[in-house]
């Protein structure tokens, strides 16, 4: 059989493996939807207050005056196109490569306040700020691993980016996701084995 | 279902050629598809950045230079009391602040005694950014309102009765019409003065550039106090009883 896509995770049951699988795809356009709506909603707040966001990055104690402002302004920007770009589909393996890192540096922010003994509220959603220390050790906790659960969504959709309902589409080289216009034009179908039907 | 090895041989080239040609066609689409991917990502990130930056240019604080200030404040907007000029007692609080409060409640008459006796110069910048968080914007009425009282001469018994009247529900909020009987019961001198003050939102704008001193300090959190400009770090307190000896200490009466 000769193998003429040029891309890798071609739709249907290849190898018969989960790659490419019906539930693979629908799957990952899950993780990918789900955490595009959780970045464009916590982007979103941000933006609707940017005192606060700068606020909220000022309490990290970690950025000089003037950068704090840049962070506060220009990452829900960053957040909010990401978030943007996994709903849709778009690019799918290196937005949510991009998606991961973020989550990983708030990991690393969140954990570094903790560890400086500092009180704040990670400003994840809005919000932030020095605030009470009554349950701080179970609030960085549990910012820690919803973070770790977004970050899951993010490896899954950067591991097995194809995906349904995505605009992405097969065909571009190397990445080989599988979206919405692959169904629209399912005679372009590199797969089709036609010519290996022997008579 | 024998075949002869010609008819082989010319399928086998012929299922070449073809494979060939459509290895060119994937190779194009690909480049088109990559062009249209790569502009659709343009799109979404300018539509984001240029909507995004727009609220945010029109959301964040700025500060009217010419607003109206109330009689008696200092050049950064803060209110100052007692008659000492050192040590300098800088304090951000927000009057919808359940802390603050709690701080106004366990160690507000050693604040007050501090300036009263001379032995410190207490500086009050009420914040507003609660506002944001609880989505009304009962903060800045009261900021202003207060600033209405510093006008009359009376911002600390007006600071006071605000405390002291402040609704046990986080973000309930204050009305007007609450604002005018604290003020009365505050003996602010001319409460239509003040009223009038109160609805025209006349020190709105000094209210707002007290909020932008504290955001550019920075004051990430209410409250906050410094000595001299060195904040106070109450972290160390187990309960509210430890936070009098803290303050003490900060102020050098410890």
């Amino acid at each position: 059989m000769t193998d003429v896509s040029p891309g890798s995770a071609a739709p249907g049951p290849v190898g018969g493996g989960f790659r490419g699988s019906t539930r693979q795809l629908w799957l990952t356009t899950v993780a990918r939807v789900a955490l595009g709506l959780v970045m464009v909603t916590a982007g979103g707040l941000k933006i609707s207050n940017p005192d606060q966001a700068v606020r909220a990055v000022q309490a990290y104690e970690l950025l000089p005056h003037g950068l704090d402002q840049f962070v506060g302004y220009g990452l829900p920007l960053l957040e909010v196109c990401l978030g943007l770009l996994l709903i849709l589909g778009l690019g799918t393996r290196i937005v949510a490569i991009l998606a991961g890192a973020f989550m990983i540096v708030f990991i690393l922010g969140v954990s570094s306040a903790w560890a400086r003994g500092l009180s704040i509220d990670c400003g994840c959603f809005g919000g932030g700020g020095a605030v009470g220390s009554e349950g701080k050790a179970w609030r960085y906790l549990s910012e820690i691993l919803r973070d770790l659960l977004f970050l899951g969504l993010a490896s899954w959709a950067a591991v097995l980016p194809a995906s349904k309902w995505a605009l992405d589409r097969r065909g571009m080289a190397g990445v080989g996701d599988y979206g919405l216009l692959d169904e629209l034009n399912d005679d372009d179908d590199l797969n089709d084995d036609d010519l290996n039907d022997d008579a | 279902m024998t075949q002869s090895g010609k008819a082989r041989e010319t399928k086998q080239s012929a299922r070449e050629r073809v494979a060939q040609e459509r290895k060119a066609q994937a190779a194009a689409q690909a480049r088109r598809d990559t062009l249209v991917r790569g502009g659709l990502i343009a799109l979404v990130i300018l539509v984001v950045v240029g909507i995004g930056l727009a609220v945010i240019l029109t959301r964040k604080t700025t500060t009217d230079a010419a607003a109206a200030r109330p009689a008696g404040v200092l050049a950064n907007g803060g209110v100052p009391t007692g008659t000492a000029t050192k040590p300098v007692i800088d304090l951000y609080e927000d009057f919808q602040c359940p802390i603050c409060k709690e701080y106004e409640d366990a160690i507000g008459a050693d604040v007050r005694a501090a300036a009263a006796d001379g032995k410190a110069k207490v500086v009050y910048h009420m914040l507003q950014f609660l506002d944001g968080n609880l989505g009304n914007d009962s903060s800045a009425r009261a900021a202003n309102a207060a600033g209405c009282a510093q006008d009359q001469g009376t911002f600390l018994a007006f600071h006071d009765q605000v405390y002291k009247n402040q609704p046990a529900k986080e973000g309930a909020g204050y009305t007007d019409d609450q604002m005018n009987t604290f003020a009365k019961a505050a003996g602010v001198p001319d409460l239509t003065k003040f009223a009038a003050c109160v609805k025209n939102q006349t020190f709105a704008g000094w209210a707002t550039s007290v909020q932008a001193e504290g955001n550019a300090r920075p004051v990430t959190g209410t409250p906050t106090f410094f000595v001299d400009g060195t904040k106070i770090d109450f972290s160390a307190a187990k309960s509210v009883a430890d936070l009098r000896g803290i303050f003490l200490k900060a102020i050098g009466q410890g």
